[in-house]
């Protein structure tokens, strides 16, 4: 009886133990150096646990694209500012933007991976409450572009925002400090207290994109945020280029080699125009090898709609 | 020239193993969380290679366990299995309405056993563990592991024989086969 029942578990293996895409280019991890006092984490720090690319992949697994040559700087004719300039343009543009607040952050992002058969795209919307006893909700769209509830377990108003390697409140984010020092020293006391993460420069350009690009803060902080990453040092402008929704933008970088000589570039996507942040990118030896693209991000005061409703 | 020789090794492990290592991180964690499970537990045998041993599953299991008990909160880790079990339950149910239940059977049984027993099971009968490599992993003697694998089995099979006897609580098991 025993022996069988082994044998019987062993064929009872439920078909979600293999995953639905294959594996990510180990090049991604390889980019990272081997023997930093601290571990970094590959992970996709704007992605909350449980609303992952991982999550969406089953339901997406139809839509898996073969991609041409990744798109890289443009030359668009235009004589690439440094990245500070860009960055401090970026931090005027949100001086102006108007306050924001209410009951729901809502962002949608379309989250790109580059796989052994091509690239997998993943779009999700997050309604993700802000005040305790609302409940935190999150969509997928299938292949189809109909939108499917998605529970987004274990989150309330407490956890919801992922910064700096840890959940936060929107509370806390609200409460950030608008000078850009200030800022670097709070994110600084943080980098102290984690105990995962990169070198200084790393965590804090990962952490100045967090904010810019995806978080509920009010606009002075995300342009301290900018005032911020405009005076780390090794971070580079691209130029103009092109994110992966078509939308052109300049690319700051910041760059990392590993010790195999791999490199790894965490790329910031920017409009100048209006200084919001477009995507963020990952790319290795010239290949662009995830992103996260906003589609949007706003503040909203409504009950978060059903999938049937949405578009 | 050590280093292109590192980054051979690290992709041949890589691929190879990079399936068994997520198998174990959805049955432990979710699905929900197992892409970020598998990516912390090879940058960490990046990051120590000279320490993977020449056997490298049991070792990075091991890993990945630890980075499941470091990282996430319990809550986080809770809500993610707990979906995951009901995920197999409705595959196993697309199986009944084949006609084979044995299976639906065997995983409704499991989702019954608590965490640490599946995980021995498991460890064994999917992940193709020896005893003794499956003891490397959870950090225990090779004898401890085949006395706790013993009771383990004893309580799965416990709850593959309750199973139908809780749909039928004024019948026992038995007497309603010899009704049959």
């Amino acid at each position: 009886m025993s022996r069988d029942t082994m044998r019987i578990l062993a064929e009872a293996s439920p078909r979600r133990l293999t995953p639905d895409v294959p594996p990510a280019d180990p090049a991604m991890i390889m980019s990272y150096p081997r023997e930093a006092a601290r571990a970094p984490r590959p992970t996709r720090r704007l992605v909350l646990a449980g609303v992952g690319l991982a999550a969406v992949a089953a339901v997406t697994a139809a839509v898996v694209l073969r991609q041409a040559t990744p798109q890289g700087a443009t030359t668009a004719g235009l004589d690439p500012a440094t990245a500070a300039d860009l960055l401090l343009v970026a931090a005027t543009r949100t001086d102006t933007a108007p306050a924001g607040g209410g009951r729901y952050w809502v962002v949608r992002v379309e989250h790109g991976e580059q796989r052994d058969t091509g690239l997998v795209r993943a779009t999700d919307e997050r309604w993700l409450a802000t005040k305790p006893g609302d409940p935190s909700t999150g969509y997928l769209r299938d292949p189809s572009g109909g939108w499917k509830p998605r529970a987004v377990e274990g989150h309330t108003a407490e956890n919801n925002l992922l910064l700096a390697g840890r959940p936060r409140s929107a509370a806390e984010l609200a409460a950030l400090p608008t000078s850009p020092d200030e800022l670097k020293a709070k994110l600084l006391q943080w980098y102290a207290a984690s105990s995962a993460t990169e070198s200084r420069d790393g965590f804090l350009f990962d952490s100045g994109a967090a904010i810019v690009l995806g978080l509920p803060v009010p606009a002075p902080v995300r342009a301290a945020a900018y005032r911020m990453l405009a005076e780390l040092p090794g971070i580079a402008s691209l130029g103009p280029v092109t994110d992966a929704l078509g939308r052109s933008g300049i690319a700051v970088a910041y760059t990392r080699r590993g010790d195999g000589g791999t490199e790894g570039q965490q790329r910031l996507i920017v409009d100048p125009a209006s200084g919001n942040a477009l995507a963020q990118e990952s790319w290795t030896a010239g290949a662009r090898l995830s992103y996260t693209a906003v589609v949007k991000a706003e503040w909203s005061d409504d009950t978060p709609p059903d999938a049937a409703d949405m578009h | 020239m050590k280093q292109p020789d590192d980054g051979r090794r690290f992709t041949a492990i890589y691929h190879e193993h990079h399936r068994q290592v997520y198998a174990y991180a959805v049955s432990r964690a979710g699905r929900d969380l197992a892409d970020d499970i598998v990516s912390d537990t090879f940058l960490t045998a990046w990051r120590r290679l000279d320490a993977v041993p020449p056997t490298p599953l049991p070792w990075l299991l091991g890993v990945a366990r630890n980075v499941i008990s470091e990282r996430y909160r319990a809550e986080v880790r809770q809500a993610s299995i707990a979906a995951e079990l009901r995920a197999w339950a409705v595959e196993a149910q697309a199986d009944v309405a084949d006609g084979v239940t044995e299976r639906a059977a065997m995983l409704a049984a499991l989702a019954r056993l608590g965490e640490d027993d599946r995980e021995l099971l498991t460890l064994v009968a999917w992940q193709g563990l020896g005893t003794r490599e499956a003891a490397r992993v959870v950090g225990c003697s090779t004898a401890t592991y085949f006395v706790r694998l013993h009771r383990a089995r004893k309580r799965l099979e416990q709850a593959l024989f309750q199973a139908p006897a809780a749909r039928h609580v004024s019948r026992p098991l038995q007497t309603q086969e010899h009704s049959r």
